[in-house]
């Protein structure tokens, strides 16, 4: 589990990139690649190691004017398995 | 929000939104470069043909920027450097560079016992995003013995001390077989103690130096059950901290693999002198006609070319495949497995327990695995 204070940031060696391609945003992993939609990439984008749990889900409910409560458990759902998988660090 | 989880997919869910390949065709995700056959290792499982390009052959350096120009605009998002051994060629910072530039990501598989530490950060420098480092063995005489490489172990340690050093995410490649496979637990403790964050624990598939090392090489079935159920036990104890990918060997599993992720669906393998190929093993089908790099751009190859075409989609299958609810899960498995086994490269692949000639795979497994050990034919120019 995830601590609210803790600032969740990309594993080295995992990228958040757009591919043009495909016009879609993207995580580049070690031999895989995680596909984003609109959503997940709002979380992982305000992923950098500076912004803790707690004001990244602040953040994201001003930003779609939407339940904190149903936010938070959502991010910490996603962002826990990305920890599990060593995409994300806590 | 409710289907953030959801949103999260790995590589193969890219195109499961694209319509089946008979009617379009999606550009290809990844590419494994073998920039050369050179190695310093002659282990006796290798990936590479019995038939290896010498350095003549190699491409030059221009040609490879070349293709990653290329790879690029194809939209290819990752790119494995392999061989043969890389790190043998001298113009690798050059080429990580330019993956780098393309924003390509890409990742190095290595033996690492061909670069000092020097070198090693000079690829650093240029933008090295991932380290694959393989592993013969957990115990150094028998790593020694397998790669045929005395002090093989040391090398490899002080790599991944460089590795970690540099801040760079680890997979530890170990390939397993008869001879090794009862160390699968040090295996997986040796990935730990190098703080890997993913471990491959990859049993060897028969095709080209494997298969003539078949007898030396099969394990049982036992060992392979107790493989995998300590597989999945390390799993369990080292959640969160060692992914652990696992494939079941064909000559033991019940159904195909996807292998490439399905045939000119995901793939392009480039030989060092320049051939593309759909997998790595591929030129074991001897009717295929496979362009080179400097013949044929890469874009007509990938869209275009009779050989990849040739087992793409569904519509090449026979039965009982094509009308299987699995084709577009395995997409029909392993064609150098069909062509081994069962004598044609369309046939239905012999690891699927519905193909008529699994007995006869899983029969040659038991008897290999039974035949006293016999010498390793090393793998050698």
């Amino acid at each position: 589990m995830i601590s609210a204070t803790s600032c969740p940031r990309l594993s080295p060696g995992v990228k958040l990139q757009f591919d043009r391609t495909r016009e879609q945003w993207i995580l580049q992993a070690p031999e895989r690649v995680f596909v984003l939609d609109d959503v997940s990439h709002e979380i992982l984008s305000r992923c950098t190691g500076e912004t803790s749990l707690q004001t990244l889900i602040e953040q994201l409910g001003s930003a779609f004017e939407a339940d904190v409560a149903e936010i938070a458990a959502d991010v910490e759902s996603l962002l826990t398995s990305l920890i599990e998988k060593r995409v994300v660090i806590a | 929000m409710t289907e953030s989880t959801d949103a999260v997919t790995a590589l193969g869910a890219v195109l499961q939104r694209v319509p089946e390949a008979d009617t379009a065709v999606a550009p290809p995700l990844a590419a494994l470069l073998e920039l050369t056959h050179r190695c310093p290792l002659q282990c006796p499982y290798c990936s590479n043909p019995l038939e290896l390009e010498r350095v003549a052959q190699e491409l030059t350096t221009d040609s490879w920027l070349d293709v990653i120009d290329q790879l690029s605009d194809l939209g290819i998002l990752q790119v494995h450097l392999s061989g043969g051994e890389p790190t043998v060629r001298r113009d690798l910072p050059d080429i990580i560079r330019k993956t780098t530039e393309r924003g390509i990501y890409n990742n190095l598989i290595t033996s690492g016992v061909a670069i000092d530490r020097v070198r090693f950060f000079a690829l650093v420098d240029a933008g090295l995003d991932h380290v694959q480092l393989s592993f013969q063995d957990a115990e150094p005489a028998s790593a020694a013995h397998i790669s045929h490489v005395s002090g093989v172990q040391e090398k490899k340690l002080a790599f991944a001390g460089w590795v970690q050093e540099a801040g760079l995410p680890l997979t530890v490649n170990a390939v397993m077989h008869r001879q090794n496979i009862d160390h699968i637990d040090a295996m997986i403790e040796l990935a730990i103690e190098l703080r890997a964050a993913r471990l491959e624990v990859a049993h060897v598939q028969y095709y080209g130096w494997a298969l003539a090392n078949r007898n030396a090489l099969m394990p049982s079935r036992a060992q392979l059950e107790a493989t995998t159920a300590a597989v999945s036990q390390a799993r369990e104890k080292y959640r969160g901290r060692l992914v652990i990918d696992y494939v079941v060997p064909d000559y033991y599993a019940q159904q195909p693999k996807a292998c490439m992720g399905g045939w000119a669906r995901q793939f392009i393998n480039i030989t060092p002198s320049g051939k593309v190929l759909p997998c790595h093993a591929a030129e074991t089908i001897t009717d295929l006609d496979f362009a080179r790099v400097t013949e044929q751009s890469l874009h007509d190859i990938w869209y275009h070319s009779a050989a990849f075409q040739r087992f793409r989609g569904t519509s090449w299958m026979p039965e009982p495949c094509h009308s299987c609810d699995q084709r577009e899960i395995d997409w029909g498995g392993c064609r150098c497995q069909a062509l081994a086994i069962a004598g044609s490269a369309s046939a239905t692949d012999p690891a699927c327990a519905k193909s008529l000639r699994h007995q006869v795979m899983l029969s040659i497994a038991a008897r290999a695995s039974d035949a006293p050990l016999e010498s390793f034919r090393y793998r050698r120019f």
